[in-house]
């Protein structure tokens, strides 16, 4: 009995010297247990781990898996997203057809769905080491299949932000039934533009090409929720979110492959239509005799300015006549 | 005294680790048993528990033809996929936090004496689709090919499995391991997963999903300790598995780095009581991985074993508190067959996520002789 004794007491003693889980044990431990949480939407347990090991910016499964607990906040899921919506994303038409997504039923400003849904895909984007997201950068950072999959889960929930965007800023039609399904200023508010535009390039480019619902441009036609009382600061803020969420998209787009995938119906030809576009707003500011870049000089060469802008600061630096620009020139033309 | 000895266990309880054990083979009697098979393991899977149990055997045996198949248990949970629809979100749905496992193992092998070998061919391959809002498909595949071999020695005394006597015993054993693996987690609908689905063939599908192999050397240690009276029989076994094994990855286009071999440390005790005519009984307990923190109930494996008759026998065991297992055995003396369920834990915490398999175990032309008698 005393040998069984001895065995017991080494078996002890090798307790007493077992090993903790290093800090990257613990990070890839955190990581599962939240994605266990979020297979049945507990979001607070979720964060609450991923919380625990603090948060871990080099770590692409960590950025991805933070993401999804706002995603989750949010009430998104990936799948009915996929079956539901993506195959409604239309190149020809993206803004209208965004604003089709069953996603896109905002009705005030600033839900908790919509923060959400932003601090989501800035988590994604917005720890690639720059002052601004950069696909590049992530590529870089994280290597392309993983930079890739957090381009990619952005990508998704960029959609749904800049469908709720244009769907409540633009007054959309949100009858699927309605032959104007998704169409600007065909919805239950009073606006037929995004915005009110003041800025003379603006009102210039609204009055003579009247894109859509928005033809005229007195300084009354925009929604009411980008106006006073709204603050000028909060304003600026909802502005720039479209014009992030756009140039992000367009980013990512410009700068990953996409799987040769039929799941991912027209998203592949987003790019392309899109960057035809934004050539021709460019060509439309610096084309003489420069109708529409002679106004107030704080509003000068919005569009060249602002394509490259995907930080939400940044773009909040910007002057609010270059951000009505970029509006009534290049987003009231491509949701019509 | 009892309290002294639990404290350090009660101590290492406070924090948690860590999935699936990463096993090279499991004997279908362990896993039915709870897998509290470490002082028991004196059959084909010696080699695979403890390696000082070879010190029992006697004579020669040859174990040529025994492949085993684990799979997940779907009958446990049969409306899961009974009404999913069509759509891939409603499949999709139903497959969220319910892990699939496939598992096949083949180790031949042959004591001699208390000289033991084992090949082991280990095929294990596990999905887990986790989080609804980015769904994140977890792979752990590992094909493992190799051979074990061990000696041991008793210190003092003599036993031999069915005779009777007491011992304790050193064992040791080497082992060379090949080993190709997927150890990763991937975005179901990121560029990773939809790419390597698209891939042409299914080499080239796992090629691009992060495959690669390994090949490395290591070593295990135990001690075990018998007494029986003829009637009664108690043991005690201390293995420390991997003690020392280095796995070494071969190039790849990633620089991933293959799945290592973990150690573990197990500690078991069995009891069991003859009867005569067959009949007898068998009551086991482990404590497992001494070498890792985690929840004390985690580690705790229980089982029982009762036979009936020489040619039947009917098991049970339980583990990390909640995970039942149940099956039988018919030995028919050529072939001798195990079938059973066994569930195990595979979440990050005690009692987060549990895995339900089934077992089935064939061994064909198993023979032994003692020529010394």
């Amino acid at each position: 009995m005393q040998r069984f004794a001895k065995i017991i007491i080494f078996a002890f003693i090798l307790t007493l010297v077992s090993c903790a889980k290093t800090d990257e044990e613990q990070v890839r431990s955190a990581i599962d247990e939240a994605n266990y949480y979020l297979s049945s939407m507990d979001c607070t347990s979720a964060k609450n781990v991923l919380d625990d090991v603090g948060f871990q910016s080099d770590n692409a499964r960590y950025i991805s898996t933070y993401a999804s607990v706002y995603g989750c906040k949010a009430g998104f899921k990936e799948l009915v997203f996929f079956t539901e919506n993506i195959s409604k994303v239309n190149s020809a038409s993206l803004m209208t057809s965004l604003a089709q997504f069953d996603t896109s039923n905002e009705t005030v400003n600033d839900s908790a769905d919509v923060q959400n849904i932003h601090d989501a895909i800035f988590t994604l984007l917005g720890n690639d080491g720059t002052a601004q997201p950069d696909t590049n950068a992530r590529n870089a950072k994280f290597g392309t299949k993983r930079s890739g999959d957090l381009s990619m889960q952005a990508l998704y929930l960029i959609f749904v932000a800049m469908g709720k965007h244009f769907a409540l800023y633009g007054n959309a039609d949100l009858d699927p039934a309605s032959a104007t399904f998704g169409q600007k200023g065909k919805g239950v508010l009073s606006n037929s533009c995004i915005f009110s535009y003041t800025t003379q390039d603006a009102v210039d480019w609204i009055n003579s090409i009247k894109p859509g619902s928005c033809t005229t441009a007195t300084g009354n036609e925009g929604s009411d929720l980008l106006e006073a009382p709204e603050t000028d600061a909060e304003i600026k803020t909802r502005l720039c979110r479209g014009i992030v969420y756009y140039n992000n998209m367009m980013d990512i787009l410009s700068n990953i492959t996409l799987p040769g995938s039929g799941e991912l119906g027209d998203v592949g030809n987003v790019q392309t239509a899109l960057a035809l576009l934004m050539n021709t707003a460019e060509s439309a500011e610096i084309a003489p005799p420069g109708t529409y870049n002679d106004g107030d000089p704080n509003g000068k060469d919005a569009i060249s300015t602002l394509k490259t802008v995907t930080g939400q600061a940044q773009c909040e630096a910007e002057t609010i006549e270059r951000i009505e620009k970029w509006y009534a020139i290049f987003f009231e033309t491509i949701y019509q | 005294m009892i309290r002294l000895i639990i404290l350090p266990f009660i101590l290492l309880s406070l924090s948690a680790l860590a999935v699936e054990e990463r096993s090279l083979g499991k004997s279908p009697n362990g896993l039915l048993m709870g897998d509290a098979y470490t002082a028991l393991a004196d059959d084909d899977f010696t080699l695979f528990y403890n390696p000082a149990l070879l010190a029992r055997h006697k004579g020669f045996s040859l174990y040529p033809l025994n492949p085993s198949i684990t799979a997940t248990n779907i009958i446990k949970d049969p409306d899961r996929f009974s009404n999913t629809g069509t759509t891939t979100t409603s499949f999709a749905d139903a497959a969220f936090n319910f892990p699939m496992h496939i598992g096949i193992d083949y180790s031949p092998g042959f004591k001699m004496g208390k000289f033991g070998m084992s090949a082991m061919v280990n095929y294990n391959t596990n999905f887990n689709l986790q989080n609804q809002v980015t769904p994140v498909l977890d792979i752990d595949h590992r094909f493992d090919r190799g051979f074990i071999a061990g000696y041991a020695h008793p210190l003092y005394g003599s036993f031999t499995t069915g005779k009777g006597g007491e011992h304790l015993a050193l064992g040791l054993s080497v082992k060379y391991i090949e080993r190709e693996a997927i150890y990763n987690s991937y975005n179901l609908t990121g560029i990773s997963l939809l790419d390597a689905l698209s891939q042409g063939s299914a080499d080239a599908i796992l090629n691009s999903l992060g495959k690669v192999n390994g090949s490395g050397w290591g070593a295990d240690a135990g001690i075990d300790y018998v007494k029986s009276n003829g009637s009664q029989t108690f043991s005690l076994g201390l293995a420390i598995l991997d003690i020392y094994t280095v796995m070494h990855t071969k190039d790849n286009p990633d620089n991933l780095e293959v799945q290592d071999q973990p150690m573990r440390i197990n500690l078991g005790s069995a009891w069991k009581a003859t009867m005569g005519a067959g009949f007898d009984l068998t009551v086991s307990a482990d404590i497992k991985h001494l070498e890792q923190q985690m929840e004390l109930m985690r580690r705790v494996h229980l089982g029982v074993e009762v036979g009936i008759s020489p040619a039947l026998s009917i098991m049970a065991g339980v583990n990390a508190i909640d995970n039942y297992s149940y099956g039988l055995k018919l030995n028919t003396g050529l072939i001798k067959i195990y079938a059973g369920f066994y569930g195990t834990e595979i979440g990050e915490k005690l009692g987060q996520q549990e895995s339900d398999r089934f077992v089935i175990y064939f061994s064909l032309f198993h023979f032994g002789f003692d020529p010394l008698g």
